[in-house]
């Protein structure tokens, strides 16, 4: 396939200040907004049980003020002007960002570093921000796809803190000190794992110089040894059932996959919209159009710095949802014995080559891919994806389904509504 | 003095207007179509958005959720494709074709990359005029269409808007789910969706947004070629006219198996035609738009009595609701509502101060300016203001419409609106304790 679309004519670079911050500034002149974000590889798999959700209940801490700051200063200033401001927490990493009109860059871009580096933690606040999360959790607990989540990742990640919930818990929440979120900052809230991504209607220099400015003088340290993140293989396979009240049943089923690092990542990408990324994929037409077994199905590959995942996840009636998980294992049976057709390779790749293209529309999104990548260390997938999207071939696919599903029951999850019954048996192998 | 107002306008308006000034022409084809094309330059994405007048407030209360469905399993076969060979087809392309059903009009829109935008108009072309309405794909469809409406009372936010929609529009077809309910779809037949799609996919009164790196001429005959066949239908369904809103306060609780409770509250409020539309878009960003707006603070940042706490005020045609809502423990129900009066109260007893209602005014152009960054949100914006009988050009205009509102403007809005008496929804926790 050839590259239609040329990639922005500017060139792109990481930059590296002497402290180890990296940073990438996008500048266009499409529309005058820009979008600026602060990447924290720091996440779930950065906690223990005692500090579960430390990394998530920072982040609302960083918008409760700074010594020079008042508590809710910061979305005030960035509102006021026009923007939006909002956090994330994930697994590894933690990403804060800012859009707005071009014309406030200067004030979203103080207050948002003044925040994210000098967090004062008042007392006070924390309090009531404690109060804050724990709604926030009950609010989750209340969606059934979060317990199929979490169980989903349980039975896949056995080793790795990839298991751990991101939120924490009720009791890990109710007792955190003010302490272990000071020592999460201070550790991980450090140059060499942080990265900045500015993107839009920008001059490079001027951005350039602020970052150097803001960040420059921030001391060198190293952050905390990483966590092993690569899964080792399991020894057994497990299909947890959950039952709770629900109108529908929720199916996760999935494979343990390769790093960030490996050559093929891109490879799963294509092979899991090969398998189930349409309504044209095997796992859409014989689940739901042919057996009528699934009210929706989907796949995806989730991505991390260590062990990936591939994963299936369906909707289905209760009366589907024992077997659902066999009948996934023969349609990828299939798949390996037979080979996937090379339409449906083009298919997939077309698919993903628009869904990148349609990403890059905003300047939220060309700064998110960006900084995505650079945080977990492979920046240039940020500007090479479609060109390694060009080379999977079917052979990498066959490869691949061979490597990570190894023709194994699937592990993952079951959820069941209440009166449907759970913790039932698991059904038999194929 | 008024010069220099419009020219202080006009300076506020500049940035938005450089991201708009790309050509827009708009013409009336010869079977009624109003088709409005902007050339963008800057990417090499192509969006379209066809919109039908009407959507569900068009529908019989016995049909609920007839446009939704017909829309959904018009993808589903023509006279030449199978449903297979239309999602293959689109997927080869890299194409996104979808539907939507809305309260007052529903749409059909697609994306794809210049160079494949030839081969997915030709797709869309076929499954809006020629569907085929396959008996099997019809009952496939239709099993996953209820299967959808039992699914959504897995979430509270969305049991506690569908309470609150009945109990603010009575007898209205706005008080209504777009998706309809499980008896009126579960009585829908295949006939009824064709005699639908006959009935209401009419190019009069239609409205097509093309908006990507093509030029005009090169749209028109793609156009003419698609659309030549394409002609008036019969007469569409009698358009619903104003909801009659109760004169008395409503409340109204259900018991779910949630862990958090929920309060919703909805104060009738106007259309989009109405004078004060602007007035009350302000009041509401002011009220419950971000982090900092008087409700979060009270609600959450203050009383840390919820994570979700926000106000939204529709843009309809025919009458609105404005609404606020918080979801929160059973324990501290009462509390959250005490603070939402509070806010409440305050907005009629002390009104905005003139920086104030310039940083509310800041955050609407801001966040509108934000929202038109991609091919698609300009085509639907364009589209979505004609389906409101605003035509088009009010895109441009409704940044503009909203600086000049005035601190007495959102007063007397404010006035309006809760002086009249609420419909209270509380979606109550009977969540068995672990």
């Amino acid at each position: 396939m050839t590259l239609a679309i040329p990639l922005p004519s500017h060139a792109v670079a990481v930059k590296r200040l002497p402290n180890g911050l990296r940073y990438v500034v996008l500048e266009d002149h499409a529309a005058p907004v820009v979008s600026l974000q602060i990447y924290v590889r720091c996440g779930a798999v950065n906690e223990t049980d005692a500090s579960a959700g430390v990394s998530h209940f920072l982040e609302h801490m960083i918008f409760k003020g700074t010594d020079r700051l008042d508590a809710g200063k910061i979305a005030q200033v960035v509102e006021r002007r026009g923007g939006s401001i909002n956090a994330a927490t994930g697994t590894e990493m933690t990403h804060y960002y800012v859009d707005m009109p071009s014309d406030s860059l200067d004030e979203a871009f103080e207050v948002l570093t003044e925040s994210v580096l000098r967090p004062a933690f008042p007392p006070e606040e924390l309090e009531k921000e404690r109060r804050v999360i724990l709604e926030e959790i009950k609010r989750r607990n209340d969606n059934p796809e979060s317990d199929l989540w979490d169980a989903f990742l349980e039975t896949l990640y056995r080793e790795t803190p990839y298991r751990r919930q991101v939120i924490g818990t009720a009791a890990s929440i109710a007792a955190m000190p003010r302490d272990t979120l000071f020592r999460q900052h201070h550790d991980y809230y450090v140059p060499e794992n942080m990265v900045v991504v500015v993107a839009g209607d920008l001059r490079r220099a001027t951005v350039e110089k602020k970052i150097k400015l803001a960040f420059g003088a921030v001391p060198a340290r190293t952050a905390p040894a990483r966590p092993p993140l690569v899964e080792p293989a399991p020894s057994n396979t497990v299909l947890k059932f959950i039952s709770r009240p629900a109108q529908q049943a929720h199916v996760a089923v999935g494979f343990l996959g390769p790093t960030l690092q490996d050559p093929e990542q891109v490879a799963m990408d294509v092979l899991a919209t090969a398998l189930g990324g349409g309504q044209s994929s095997p796992l859409y037409q014989i689940l739901r159009e042919q057996k009528r077994a699934v009210w929706s199905v989907g796949a995806s590959f989730l991505t991390h710095a260590g062990s990936g995942v591939f994963g299936i996840f369906a909707e289905c009636p209760p009366e589907k949802a024992r077997s659902l998980s066999n009948e996934i294992y023969f349609i990828l049976d299939d798949a390996l014995g037979n080979g996937l057709p090379p339409e449906a390779l083009a298919r997939a790749k077309a698919q993903l080559r628009s869904a990148w293209l349609f990403s890059q529309e905003t300047y939220h999104g060309q700064a998110a891919q960006w900084g995505f990548y650079t945080i977990l260390d492979r920046p240039q997938l940020a500007r090479n994806y479609l060109k390694e999207l060009d080379k999977v071939t079917l052979a990498d696919l066959h490869r691949l389904l061979l490597a990570c599903f190894q023709r194994r029951e699937l592990s993952g999850a079951v959820l069941l509504p209440e009166t449907s019954g759970g913790d039932a048996p698991r059904p038999a192998a194929p | 003095m008024k010069r220099r107002i419009l020219c202080l306008i006009l300076l506020t308006m500049m940035p938005l207007l450089k991201t708009q000034a790309a050509t827009t022409s708009a013409k009336k084809m010869p079977n009624g179509l109003l088709w409005i094309h902007r050339r963008v330059t800057h990417n090499q994405i192509v969006a379209f958005h066809l919109f039908f007048p009407g959507g569900s407030s068009l529908e019989p209360a016995a049909k609920a959720g007839i446009t939704a469905l017909t829309a959904s399993v018009m993808f589903k076969g023509t006279v030449s494709r199978s449903a297979l060979r239309i999602a293959q087809e689109a997927e080869s392309l890299g194409a996104a074709l979808d539907s939507q059903s809305a309260n007052d009009y529903w749409e059909v829109s697609g994306q794809s990359v210049a160079e494949n935008f030839n081969g997915l108009f030709d797709l869309f072309q076929d499954v809006l005029l020629h569907p085929s309405f396959p008996a099997e794909e019809f009952a496939k469809e239709k099993a996953a269409h209820l299967n959808d409406i039992r699914a959504k009372k897995e979430h509270i936010f969305e049991v506690a808007y569908d309470r609150l929609q009945k109990e603010t529009f009575g007898d209205h077809p706005y008080a209504r789910p777009e998706e309809g309910t499980e008896s009126s779809v579960g009585s829908l037949t295949r006939d009824d969706l064709v005699d639908w799609h006959r009935t209401t996919v009419s190019p009069n009164g239609a409205v097509l947004v093309t908006v990507g790196n093509l030029p005009a001429k090169k749209m028109e005959s793609l156009l003419r070629r698609a659309f030549a066949g394409w002609t008036a239908a019969g007469e569409t369904p009698a358009a619903p006219g104003a909801p009659v809103y109760n004169n008395a306060p409503v409340s109204a609780e259900e018991p779910h198996p949630f862990e958090q409770s929920y309060l919703m509250l909805a104060y009738p409020a106007p259309g989009v035609d109405d004078p004060s539309y602007p007035a009350v878009k302000v009041l509401n960003a002011y009220l419950g738009a971000g982090m900092s707006s008087p409700l979060f603070q009270a609600v959450r940042e203050q009383g840390s009595l919820a994570y979700e706490v926000s106000s939204f005020y529709g843009s309809r045609k025919w009458g609105s609701a404005f609404v606020i809502y918080a979801g929160t423990d059973p324990s501290t129900l009462n509390d959250a509502e005490r603070r939402m009066a509070h806010v409440l109260k305050n907005i009629l007893q002390r009104p905005l101060t003139p920086e104030e209602l310039a940083d509310t005014q800041r955050y609407i152009r801001g966040h509108y300016m934000m929202d038109h960054q991609t091919n698609s949100r300009m085509a639907w914006y364009l589209g979505w203001w004609e389906m409101l009988e605003k035509k088009h050009e009010h895109d441009a205009r409704y940044p503009a419409d909203v600086a000049a509102v005035s601190v007495e403007d959102v007063r007397r809005a404010a006035r309006t609106i809760f002086s009249r008496p609420a419909v209270r929804v509380v979606i109550r926790s009977q969540k068995k304790k672990s």
